[in-house]
């Protein structure tokens, strides 16, 4: 399971606001627990979605650690927040660090992960119509997001 | 409000979509570096899972992970892994240990502390960062645990044949010793997962001053190095995985070491 799962238990936590530097720990405490867990797992259901539950109870628990810490994270490997010479397949990470946590979640489980709303309802424990909401708003921001780091070099200078 | 009721994503926004639902994130270097820290955390577990049935099938799931986990392991040989199994499986990788998984040189796995990690049952109820109360009567301080000890002397407290890791530990300690040993490397190991370096070390500093020769000295040094490097002090952590290296020859966890000073 970890040889066939990592990638897209280390993709999920991207997706979700991990940042990459902070990876490694992350999925390792994550693979502890699935480890853990594994007497849960019932192996005639699909592995990914019963994964993505870790992923994205880790991804908020990082968080809700990580916003304490003062340091706006620059990903050095990528470039500045500005948007300038970011990559084509990082664009859509990026941009999703512009949603608040809520709004991330939703999006990337409904569109991303193609959970369905009354799936990811019943995954956070909360009222559907939040879940549609966030979803509405979150692709709302995310486009404006896109756009914005989608934007010429000499605009921002 | 219904799935219907939602208004197209714009095309910009699905062909990204799509894209990101092919995109995988597989660097080789990274499985490994967490492959061996799983590995670790594993073999560090301070507790056993309770001993409850479990259905074959995922008993044998967990056996699969097992299997792929010692196989796939270039330390198993140093004699100290014990990984525990659900369903009161205790799979035990070495000549030290009993055949339930309690090593019988080195406390390691006791049925103290709390897990590693508990998985929650809601978001909400994920774990802090464990709250380590440590013993009011604590052993004497030093400074520095490894610089201003002579730290690692072959245990006394080995009883078998097995070729000895050096470790401090002097005697067995209590059960709530080491427990709250345990809950102090798990602070750090928390702090650490949470890219909080610093509160790691406050935690292994605090281990260090109450425990200067406990019994998981050795997986405090292994993570001070891990939690120096991911601070970026490169010297401070090569310099300690120097004398980790001299002071545990043949730890287990001189991969995770190495690791962290290679990266």
């Amino acid at each position: 399971m970890f040889d066939a799962e990592f990638g897209y238990v280390c993709r999920s936590l991207r997706r979700l606001g991990v940042h990459s530097p902070d990876l490694p720990d992350v999925a390792q405490e994550l693979f502890v627990s699935v480890h853990a867990k594994l007497t849960d797992y019932d192996p005639a259901k699909p592995v990914k979605p019963w994964l993505f539950s870790f992923s994205i109870r880790y991804a908020s628990n990082y968080r809700k650690l990580a916003r304490h810490r003062s340091v706006e994270f620059i990903d050095g490997a990528h470039g500045s927040h500005s948007g300038r010479g970011i990559e084509e397949k990082d664009l859509l990470l990026r941009a999703l660090d512009a949603l608040d946590f809520d709004q991330r979640d939703a999006v990337v489980m409904h569109d991303i992960e193609g959970f369905s709303a009354p799936e990811i309802a019943e995954l956070l424990s909360t009222p559907l119509n939040t879940i549609y909401s966030r979803v509405r708003l979150g692709r709302e921001k995310l486009r404006s997001a896109v756009l914005e780091l989608q934007a010429p070099k000499e605009k921002a200078s | 409000m219904s799935e219907l009721e939602l208004e197209p994503i714009s095309n910009d926004l699905a062909d990204l979509f799509e894209q990101e639902k092919r995109a995988t994130h597989d660097d080789p270097a990274l499985r490994a570096n967490v492959f061996h820290g799983v590995q670790l955390a594993i073999a560090l577990a301070p507790s056993l899972p309770p001993a409850a049935p479990v259905a074959a099938k995922t008993a044998t799931a967990a056996k699969s992970w097992l299997a792929t986990v010692v196989a796939k392991s270039a330390v198993v040989k140093a004699g100290v892994v014990v990984i525990a199994l659900g369903g009161g499986t205790a799979a035990v990788v070495a000549t030290q240990h009993t055949s339930r998984g309690v090593v019988a040189t080195r406390p390691v796995v006791v049925q103290t502390a709390s897990p590693i990690v508990a998985p929650p049952n809601a978001i909400s109820e994920l774990p802090a960062a464990p709250v380590a109360v440590p013993d009011p009567v604590p052993a004497p301080a030093p400074e520095s645990p490894l610089a201003n000890t002579p730290p690692i002397s072959p245990t006394t407290a080995a009883t078998t044949t097995a070729p000895a890791a050096p470790i401090v530990a002097a005697a067995a300690p209590s059960s709530r010793a080491l427990s709250r040993e345990h809950a102090l490397i798990d602070a750090a190991r928390a702090a650490l997962s949470s890219g909080d370096p610093g509160g790691a070390i406050g935690s292994l500093s605090e281990h260090a001053k109450l425990w200067p020769h406990g019994a998981l000295v050795e997986e405090r040094e292994a993570l001070w190095i891990k939690a120096l490097a991911k601070e970026g002090r490169k010297s401070d952590a090569t310099d300690r995985a120097a004398r980790f290296r001299k002071s545990f020859p043949n730890s287990i966890l001189l991969p995770v070491v190495e690791s962290a000073i290679a990266n």
